[in-house]
């Protein structure tokens, strides 16, 4: 199992409700949505500029300057091994929880420096929540899957209008709203990913990273997460990593390829080939590789 | 890597060259139909109409196939649908050119100055028309981004025919009802002479969209 798997509702390591360095400033007032703003003109959530990561001193990931924008669905294309996964943990310092890696270079969050000692990274998971490629609720009961993030921060008020209010956002309270109190674990795969995300939402995110959220689903539970996505960027900035070319073509708003480049040593090392908005990706590309990967001609 | 879809894409490719040698050839000979009165080029034409029309089908249908399963992206979407527009246009051309053989008739040796005249435009207008339908799939075929400038320059050249035709209609005796009907023949098969080379222009943008996915598309209509 996956190391970093639970940490979204991770206990926090500061007593609950201790203020942290700026990060719980932004109330949900100023997430306005944006639908009409042209993408590169709305807020810039994420400022990345030379963000790299080592494993153990070996080098995974090397010089990506990227901006994620408010209110859209980013998509993180590229073969496997090209450091997606690497890279998206970086968004919210879920690397810290990984024995021997280290992250360089710069993230903004909001203008703040993500990775400020001052900065509280339980905080900034609860800002900034994740969603895996396997689902993994607890084996606990479904209401309790939910609650227990926001419990565990001390959200502790108005928790039965919480849990509703997360599993109808994650478009799973029709299904569930009478059994509650039964075990996650009876969920379908794709019902189980959509308590996930409920998990991640009952929190109050800022921003939802997705690593491969639909690879383990049939097509139906892929297409209800899908819409799911969409339906949250009127709140949320989403940022999802997948292999499916055409799952990124139909929710991403921007997409980004990353590739892996061999250096003068031999060794291998992920890189940002190109961003733009996905339109643009998939039909007039900049980049000979970004072409050379959507079209199936290499990776 | 995908090497049943660069198969697919390679026999999209040939279809369109193919139709495209069958739309100049109908070009051809209706032009010969029309101004020689062949009754060999007039079945000539509309044996080449009738090809490309199943072959038009045939394309579409496989067009569609590829979208359905391919779900092509960047510059391979960019060359389906050339293919789908081209595809279309070739159609066109050579359906023109079965209209222009329709309109075969002897002039009434009259007028002599004009329909000489006449004549002479039609011939040079389907001369170049057939030139540019070979040329627009040659420069589909070599990927020439620069193919929509030439054949724009070319269609300049037959609109000037086309305004010739007109004028000198316009100079002829319309009380002698027999010259009157032939000089009308002639004015619309300079039309649809004038949207052969259209159409040529048409495919020679796509061909452009297609390599640089960057030009206007400016659809010439007929
Ligand atoms: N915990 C780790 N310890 C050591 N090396 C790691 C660790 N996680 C990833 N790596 C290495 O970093 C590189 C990038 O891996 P990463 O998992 O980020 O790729 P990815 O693009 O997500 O691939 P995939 O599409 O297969 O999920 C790989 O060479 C991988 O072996
Ligand atoms: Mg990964």
């Amino acid at each position: 199992m996956d190391p970093t798997s639970d940490s979204t509702a991770a206990p926090p390591v500061t007593a609950p409700g201790t203020p942290s360095a700026g990060l719980a400033t932004l109330s949900v007032e100023d997430r306005t949505a944006s639908g009409s703003v042209p993408i590169e003109e709305r807020e810039v959530v994420f400022d990345c500029q030379g963000v790299g990561v080592r494993y153990n001193g070996k080098r995974a990931l090397r010089d990506v300057d990227l901006r994620i924008h408010a209110n859209a669905v980013t998509a993180l294309i590229g073969p496997s091994g090209c450091g997606k996964s690497t890279f998206i943990r970086c968004l919210n310092r879920m690397n810290d929880l990984i024995p021997g890696a280290a992250v360089d270079g710069a993230v903004a969050y909001h203008g703040e420096d993500l990775y400020d000692p001052q900065v509280d990274p339980i905080e900034v998971r609860k800002r900034i929540g994740m969603v895996f490629q396997k689902p993994n609720p607890f084996p606990k009961s479904i209401y309790d899957n939910i609650a227990f993030g926001p419990r565990v921060l001390g959200m502790k008020d108005q928790l039965d209008d919480r849990v509703e209010q997360a599993l109808k956002r994650a478009a799973l309270w029709d299904e569930v709203k009478d059994r509650l109190k039964e075990g996650a674990l009876g969920l379908s795969g794709g019902q189980q990913q959509r308590l996930c995300i409920a998990r991640a939402l009952a929190v109050e995110p800022d921003v939802i990273l997705m690593d491969e959220p639909c690879s383990a689903l049939d097509p139906i539970s892929t297409s209800a997460i899908e819409d799911l996505m969409l339906s949250l960027t009127d709140e949320y900035t989403v940022v999802i990593v997948t292999h499916n070319m055409q799952q990124a073509a139909r929710v991403a708003d921007m997409t980004a390829f990353f590739s892996v480049d061999q250096g003068e040593t031999g060794a291998r090392c992920g890189v940002l080939v190109e961003v733009d908005r996905t339109e643009r990706i998939f039909t007039n590309p900049a980049n000979e590789r970004t072409e050379a990967y959507v079209t199936g001609r290499f990776g | 890597m995908r090497e049943g879809f660069q198969e697919e894409l390679d026999a999209l490719s040939a279809s369109v060259l193919e139709e495209g040698r069958v739309a100049a050839h109908a070009v051809s000979e209706a032009t010969r139909a029309l101004v020689d009165w062949s009754v060999d080029a007039f079945d000539a034409t509309l044996a080449a109409e009738a090809d490309l029309k199943r072959r038009y089908v045939d394309t579409e249908a496989h067009v569609e196939t590829v979208l359905a399963r391919q779900a092509p992206v960047a510059s391979d979407l960019r060359t389906v649908l050339a293919v789908l527009h081209i595809n279309r246009s070739l159609e066109r051309a050579a359906h023109n050119a079965a209209r222009v053989a329709h309109l075969a008739t002897p002039p009434p040796r009259r007028a002599l100055v004009e329909e000489a005249v006449i004549t002479d435009a039609l011939r040079a207008m389907g001369e170049r028309g057939a030139e540019m339908l070979r040329t627009s799939v040659d420069a589909f075929d070599r990927r020439d981004p620069g193919a929509d400038r030439l054949l724009a320059a070319l269609d300049e050249l037959v609109d000037r025919e086309n305004e010739k035709i007109a004028e000198t209609i316009l100079s002829i005796d319309i009380n002698d009802p027999e010259l009157r009907q032939w000089a009308s023949r002639m004015l619309f098969a300079g039309r649809w002479l004038e949207r052969v080379g259209d159409h040529a222009v048409n495919v020679g943008e796509r061909v452009t969209y297609m390599v640089t996915g960057e030009a206007p598309i400016v659809e010439h209509t007929g």
